[in-house]
């Protein structure tokens, strides 16, 4: 059983490996020409967010409007990407719609209208990268600043040819450029004559090009970048958000947020010493690689009323400063130390929950998908959505991709049928930006239903105490009474 | 007059129905009294189970709700006394975890309210005391009358004696027992007086649940056969009293034995003995009753001498005989520290090293009963006046609890229940005479007749007179009561005030104040032990005092060498011994015992006086009983016979790694200067800091609270580990920065 499982999982990934690297050399190299290709790589925070502009030629003999691209890495440093998304800026903005060929890897692009030969299109790609940033030293002593070192295509990884190509890095305040040792570099591609780019301080910026040059298609050369970053780097491994839509008239969306917490930062030398810890006022601090503070901006919430407390009990350190939920672990967390906790808070129900106009028990429910803690990354993120008991689920409309959409029940306060229905979205690979996002879900729930529910409930209340008034006339003294 | 009184009515209802609709109510509102004065904490704080052993107990409890009732049983816990283990489910009451376990079983699967098994566990003891208020109401109605037995109730609901045990939280065994001991006795006590085989049942089944919830069942299987056996020589045999003792006995023992933990204990301990004893004595009582019947009373004199000594003999000779024998166990440690307070110190210092097993000071009498605690005694007294049967009981109740709670601050507890009910009664006759006005009117209406039927002349004179006689008597009611009703508003208060201030903190989480006075919480205790829970091996083991154990194993769910069921003196005595003795000597230990970390309680920066160093002349006497040549308790002070800390501490004290591990740089903080400790107001000296070699510093909590040490690893080239750390030290800055320590990468955990 296993050894056939294992065959057919090394059959399938050898299967995938060989069609992906076919659909990659169909791409008709010639048809397109970018002949501006700007990147510009955001190191602030602890995910990367890569922006590239790119100004394209039709050099082919006919109209067209597919475009295909590449994610700019070749050596597969990029593990995952966490949200993609492609507009065009020149003639016109607009959002463009792709396909996904190759999940991570390459994606086409069709435009809006097709692009007549030796005409330009501008257009802009965004993409965020989690877990690609690791610290180096990975242990180090508390008052040391913590380095980061990120890997990457050194230009850009199109298949087609490149001239005017430009890379920029921000967000840092100090680096330096490494050459990275590579596990097994016969396996890479790597671009043998590439030529060489020295990079130079612009503002507060680093800057590599531009280079006016024509550069291959599929130009590879794998760099590092070491540089200081001295803020932690937050990890939510799952996040399970809960969301409970009240079956009555009560205003309030309660929602429930469990957290898994790892600092995804450099890990201590030595062990913790709190002594170290109150001299150098890091608590105070903000920029220190130990994550002691969570901030949750306030403003899209309504935190009037919240909690928040993890397995053993409720945190007290907490507080609202200004726009911002400050959350303080029990611990301040270094690399690898793990924290868990949950939030839970009230919403007003009008700001989330609509009536469907023409309809008398269609509802839409408008959430986001997250609850931003600033500068996270999150791996696993479960929103489930409880429907009040007896409500049946229409359907589901995210802006980002799930994974999976599971439908089951579960049994609450006073749920005396099959409970209350839990729809639960799988999203993989999230970053914090990502609660500007909203998912929408549509479900029926009629006033009958709520109506049997109560119905049911005073039932059952009513043959409780019929049963103990029944039970009460059976005589079972022992002694005669009418002797008394 | 009979006629009368059943036609009473007031507004068309009958009066007896007002009478229970009042009393209703009145229960109603005790209880809510009960209930909500046993929550301040939860409001203060939050819903937290408390102290130590309850910790335990809601450990056993998720356990219980997450597995079988027979898994329960079975449950071989390997996450205490490593390496030994304990036999949990054998060597628990399990009363407790079941009682909860149902309730929450009912809650979810029948009345669809899945509440949290925390929060049920929390407000167990709340929502029994409410229940202990209608039993004590029963028991005290036996004793006297009703109203006697709602004075009881509203002194037994509020009471801070019984609340000390009973705060929402405080999730112990006692929070049940009270209330059980309560409504055994009451069936007890209705057993006795009507002779029903009925309530001799009832009074068994409570007492089987009694025995299933605490150790402190041994008290009734005492104190019902001592009643009997007093009421015996009083001569005051009666068939009832067979009936009644023989069918708790009978029961009340076979169902005791279902228990794993007593086992065959009712008929193998000493402490089962009276109870054995007396119901054997009642058979033959009973026998000599029917001969009684049968024979002349000169023959009967001889029969009744001749039988008398023969039993006695015979059953003096048998206990000495089976307990020499081995068949009968002796008594234990605690039982002997009941009747002499120096045993526990000399002999078991475990026993006499907690703090609710000392001697209680006098005035906590007061504190834990408030006025009850004079009226007591006039209760005793007005039992001994009437002295029925059941009044016996009273007064032995009294009597042995009375000197119970003088010896072990923890029996206050038993001795709170019959101090509510002898004060009610006391009270409650007190008022019976002095609030009835109806009394004094009708005496004097007469006298206004009988006047009318006199001359005229003297009706005026003894008009004046009788002015008199109604004022004064009405004068000295009004005193008296009202004296007693301010009495009884300032017990209110004073409970209240007791209830708030002493027996509301969780002691796992500290309340303080910022410098601007506004009010802060500590929670050095939780951060550490999630520090431990989160960022540990799953299979580490914690090396820590033993109070400590059942909170680790609680809240941080990681193995312990000690916890508070302190049944292995010596492995108690082996971690006294690593905590009291030198590196060396203590890592030594750490390795036979896979230590991996060492957890220490210091409060010298905050001034928390329960830390460690404040409990360190008991480990020492601990393992200076085990290990009387290592250890030595004089070495600990200095020369002149003070404990202390600072630089005059002697060297024993300064090598011990209690001493290590608690003042490891702490003056550090001080920025040079020494470091005041402000437990023991001593100073810390700056210079010669405590080093450490075999343990290294992993974490310590906010307020330096907790401190948690790891015990480092052999050195990997082989050299000692007091080398190692002094090259280590000697190497320059940047360098030690370079050494790394292997710490695994440890998945994440719920």
């Amino acid at each position: 059983m296993v050894n056939w499982s294992r065959v057919s999982i090394l059959l399938g990934v050898l299967f995938a490996s060989v069609t992906q690297a076919f659909l990659i050399d169909s791409i008709d190299g010639n048809s397109w020409k970018n002949s501006h290709y700007s990147r510009t790589i955001d190191l602030s925070k602890s995910y990367v967010k890569e922006l590239s502009i790119i100004e394209a030629v039709n050099t082919g003999s006919k109209p067209q409007d597919e475009y295909y691209f590449t994610v700019n890495d070749g050596f597969d440093s990029i593990p995952h990407i966490s949200l993609i998304s492609f507009s065009t800026i020149n003639p016109i903005s607009l959002e463009v719609t792709y396909e996904e060929l190759i999940p991570n890897k390459l994606y086409k692009v069709k435009f809006p209208t097709p692009i007549s030969p030796n005409s330009n299109i501008e257009f802009k790609v965004t993409y965020v990268i989690t877990n690609i940033l690791e610290p180096l030293p990975s242990k180090i002593a508390m008052d040391d600043v913590q380095s980061l070192l990120f890997r990457g295509n050194k230009f850009a990884y199109s298949p087609y040819k490149t001239e005017d190509y430009t890379l920029i890095f921000t967000g840092v305040s100090k680096g330096q450029e490494m050459e990275l040792y590579l596990q097994d570099p016969s396996a890479i591609n790597v671009t043998e004559n590439a030529p060489d780019m020295k990079p130079v301080v612009d503002g507060k910026t680093l800057k590599y090009g531009p280079f006016v040059e024509e550069l291959d298609a599929f130009t590879l050369s794998p760099m590092g970048l070491l540089y200081d970053h001295n803020r932690p780097l937050t990890f939510v491994h799952n996040l399970n958000r809960s969301v409970w839509i009240p079956a009555s008239n009560v205003d309030k969306l309660s929602i429930e947020e469990y957290y898994e917490i790892t600092n995804n930062g450099a890990q201590l030398s030595t062990g913790f010493s709190r002594v170290d810890w109150l001299k150098g006022r890091y608590q105070a601090v903000r920029n220190h690689w130990a994550l002691s503070q969570l901030e949750i901006p306030s403003s899209a919430s309504n935190f009037d009323d919240y909690y928040f407390t993890d397995l053993v009990g409720v945190v007290s350190t907490h507080q609202i400063i200004k726009d911002h939920l400050i959350l303080q672990p029990r611990f301040p967390l270094f690399g690898q130390w793990h924290y868990n906790f949950t939030l839970g808070w009230n919403e007003n129900i009008g700001e989330f929950l609509h009536q469907i106009n023409n309809s008398e028990d269609e509802y839409i429910l408008r959430v986001p998908i997250l609850n931003a803690i600033r500068d996270a990354s999150y791996n696993n993120t479960y929103l489930s959505i409880y429907l009040p008991e007896n409500a049946e689920f229409v359907n589901v409309s995210s802006p980002v991709k799930f994974e999976s959409l599971t439908v089951d029940y579960e049994l609450s306060y006073l749920d005396v049928s099959k409970g209350h229905t839990k729809v639960t979205i799988h999203f993989q690979d999230l970053f914090d930006d990502v609660n500007k996002l909203a998912v929408l879900v549509k479900f029926k729930y009629t006033k009958l239903s709520y109506v049997i529910k109560v119905a049911k409930i005073s039932g059952f209340v009513f043959i409780g105490l019929l049963s103990y008034y029944l039970l009460s006339l059976i005589d079972l003294s022992i002694t005669d009474k009418k002797k008394k | 007059m009979g006629t009368e009184k059943t036609q009473l009515k007031v507004l068309g209802v009958r009066i007896e129905t007002i009478r229970l609709l009042l009393r209703v109510i009145i229960f109603i509102s005790i209880a809510g009294a009960a209930i909500s004065s046993r929550l301040f904490s939860v409001i203060r704080f939050e819903s937290i189970i408390h102290e130590f052993d309850p910790w335990f107990n809601f450990r056993a409890t998720k356990y219980l709700v997450s597995h079988s009732y027979y898994e329960f049983l079975n449950w071989f816990d390997d996450r205490t006394w490593y390496p030994l283990g304990r036999v949990t489910g054998g060597t628990l009451y399990p009363g407790l975890m079941v009682t909860s376990g149902i309730i929450w079983h009912v809650l979810r699967e029948w009345l669809s309210l899945p509440i949290d098994i925390r929060n049920i566990c929390v407000l167990l003891a709340p929502a029994f005391s409410g229940l202990t208020v209608i039993s004590t109401y029963f028991l005290t109605k036996e004793m006297k009358d009703s109203n006697a037995g709602l004075l009881a109730a509203i002194f037994m609901g509020i009471a801070p004696g019984y609340i000390s045990r009973s705060v929402a939280g405080s999730y112990d065994n006692e929070a049940i027992a009270i209330t059980l001991l309560m409504a055994t006795f009451y069936f007890w006590i209705k057993a006795m007086k009507i002779g029903s085989v009925f309530y001799g049942t009832l009074t068994a089944l409570f007492y089987f649940y009694m025995v299933s919830a605490w150790g402190g069942y041994v008290f009734i299987t005492n104190l019902i056969p001592l009643h009997v056996f007093v009421l015996l020589l009083m001569g005051r045999y009666t068939h009832r009293l067979y009936t009644a003792y023989s069918t708790w006995y009978a029961l009340g023992t076979l169902a005791s034995m279902q228990i794993p933990f007593v086992g065959f204990n009712p008929i193998t301990s000493n402490d089962h003995m009276a109870a054995l004893g007396v119901f054997g004595l009642l058979q033959l009582v009973a026998f000599g009753d029917y001969v009684k019947s049968r024979v002349p009373s000169v023959q009967f004199k001889t029969f009744l001498a001749v039988s008398l000594t023969f039993v006695i003999l015979l059953g003096i000779a048998g206990l000495f005989g089976l307990t020499a024998l081995g068949w009968i166990a002796p008594w234990t440690g605690r039982f002997y520290s009941l009747w002499d307070t120096g045993y526990a110190k000399i002999h078991i210092p475990i026993i006499a090293s907690v703090s609710e097993h000392q001697p209680t000071a006098w005035p906590a009498f007061f504190f834990d009963t408030g006025m009850l605690i004079w009226l007591f005694p006039a209760g005793v007294y007005f039992c001994f006046q009437e002295l029925r049967d059941e009044h016996v009981f009273i007064i032995i109740y009294s009597v042995l609890c009375s000197y119970f709670a003088g010896v072990m601050v923890r029996l206050m507890l038993t001795l709170t229940p019959v101090v509510c009910v002898a004060a009610a009664m006391a009270l409650s006759n007190l008022f019976d005479v002095y609030l009835n006005i109806v009394d004094v009117f009708t005496t004097s209406s007469n006298e206004i007749q009988e006047d009318k039927s006199t001359t005229k002349k003297s009706t005026k004179k003894s008009g004046v007179l009788e002015e008199k006689n109604v004022i004064l008597p009405l004068i000295t009611k009004l005193v008296v009561t009202l004296t007693f009703a301010f009495y009884l508003f300032y017990f209110i208060l004073h409970c209240t005030w007791v209830t708030s201030n002493a027996y509301s903190s969780p002691s796992v989480v500290l309340s303080s104040r910022n410098p601007d006075g506004s009010p802060t919480i500590i929670d050095d205790y939780r951060e550490a032990y999630y520090w431990l829970r989160m960022n540990t091996p799953e299979d580490a083991k914690v090396l820590a005092w033993w109070d400590y154990g059942y909170q680790i194993g609680g809240m941080a769910d990681r193995t312990t060498l000690v916890d508070n069921n302190t049944w292995n003196n010596t492995h108690i005595a082996t971690v006294g011994k690593s905590m009291s003795s030198s590196e060396d000597v203590a890592y030594e230990i750490y390795k036979q015992h896979d230590v991996d970390y060492v957890l220490v309680i210091f409060g010298g920066l905050l001034g928390y006086s329960g830390d460690d160093i404040n409990k360190f002349l008991w480990m020492i006497r601990i393992s200076e009983g085990i290990w009387p040549d290592e250890i030595k308790e004089r070495n600990y002070f200095t020369d002149r016979g003070e404990y202390k800390v600072d630089k005059e501490a002697s060297q024993t004290m300064k090598d011990s790694v209690m001493y290590k591990l608690s003042y490891y740089r702490f003056s550090e903080l001080f920025g040079g200067r020494d470091g005041p400790d402000r437990v023991r107001n001593q100073d810390i000296p700056a210079a010669d800091p405590p080093e450490l070699h075999v343990l290294e510093e992993a974490f310590t909590s906010e307020n330096f609270i907790v401190r948690v040490y790891k015990v480092k690893d052999l050195d990997n080239v082989g050299r000692n580990l007091f080398d190692a750390t002094k090259f280590d030290n000697q190497l320059s800055k940047p360098l030690k920065r370079a050494r790394t320590i292997k710490r695994p990468v440890l998945p994440i955990r719920e």
